[in-house]
């Protein structure tokens, strides 16, 4: 059965690998930087998996592995940092858009 | 494409408070000229566009805490620029200069607006906010 | 060190699932239910790993760390799929 971990976080570094380029897609169409951030988070995580796919499960225990997901999640944590820093806070509108 | 050089606020009032093109240039309008009070018949002739169209424009404008509006007994409604906040006059002049230096990167925004959800993931990291748009 | 990484990674993650429930809540927009399904499971999983890592040799969670990772991201592409035009 644990043939099978290998495979699994393949499969996640693939869907990994999708999820980036959604973000990115949505970057170059709304210019919105969040976008574009997560869309390196999720690549950050695809390494990571690859990394793990490659070597073994107890890996991820080890600096090199766990590096690259903190700065993932430090990638997210930034995007939202900066999310709220340029806000103006605006009120809804009272009607709506086109 | 340019549109990744739009101001974060600049952004968030095209997708919150302008709707078109003609409310774009109405509110600019009012902007340029403020605090000069203005009718819809006179926007209309200098817009060049429908009377009914400039009072729908600036009857939302109005709605959206972006003008001020004082009704004269007989003499009609006037409008003049007036934003509810200090934060949403700085966003309106850098939506001013944007317009000006990158206007195609500020129509293209304005009109396309994705309405499937990609612009509510992002939205949903705003942490202080007021209702949402919808 | 491993373990305050991972300790992040599973609150970062955990509010992540809690601000797109929030926006879903508002929005009724589906592709963030699914991203909030996404980031929920990765906060399982970094809870798993980090489970692993504390409990030394006893249990080994290692499949259930590969499995939680693919399933959440696999929420999240089916997401991005079905709901993004």
């Amino acid at each position: 059965m644990s043939g099978a971990i290998p495979v699994l976080n393949g499969a996640t570094v693939m869907a990994c690998t999708v999820a980036a380029l959604f973000f990115l897609r949505f970057f170059r169409r709304t210019g919105e930087r969040l976008f574009a951030r997560f869309a390196a988070s999720f690549g950050l995580l695809g390494l990571h998996w690859l990394a793990l796919a490659l070597t073994a499960p107890d890996y991820e225990f080890r600096p090199l592995l766990y590096v690259i997901r903190l700065l993932a999640f430090v990638v997210i944590l930034f995007a939202i940092a900066e999310k709220n820093r340029a806000q103006t806070p605006l009120v809804a509108p009272a009607t709506g858009s086109p | 494409m340019g549109q990744e050089d739009i101001p974060e606020a600049v952004r968030a009032l095209l997708a919150e408070r302008v709707a078109s093109i003609s409310e774009l240039e109405t509110l600019l309008l009012l902007y340029r000229t403020a605090p000069a009070e203005w009718d819809a018949q006179r926007v209309a002739s200098e817009l060049r566009i429908e009377r009914a169209g400039a009072e729908q424009q600036l009857a939302a404008l109005a709605a959206r805490e972006l003008l001020a509006l004082r009704q004269e007994q007989d003499a009609g409604e006037h409008y003049s620029y007036a934003p509810a906040s200090e934060d949403l006059d700085r966003a309106v002049g850098e939506l001013a200069s944007a317009y000006e230096k990158m206007r195609v990167s500020v129509v293209q925004m304005l009109y396309s607006k994705p309405t499937d959800g990609v612009r509510h993931f992002a939205e949903a990291f705003r942490l202080r906010k007021g209702p949402s748009n919808g | 060190m491993a373990e305050g990484i991972y300790l992040l990674c599973a609150l970062t993650s955990a509010a992540c699932a809690v601000l797109l429930l929030r926006g879903y809540r508002r929005t009724q927009a589906r592709l963030l239910f699914w991203s909030a399904l996404c980031f929920g499971g990765l906060a399982l999983n970094n809870v798993f790993v980090l489970a692993d890592l504390t409990a030394f040799g006893e249990v080994d969670l290692s499949l259930l760390r590969s499995a939680t990772a693919l399933g959440s991201m696999a929420t999240l592409v089916f997401g991005l799929v079905w709901e993004a035009k």
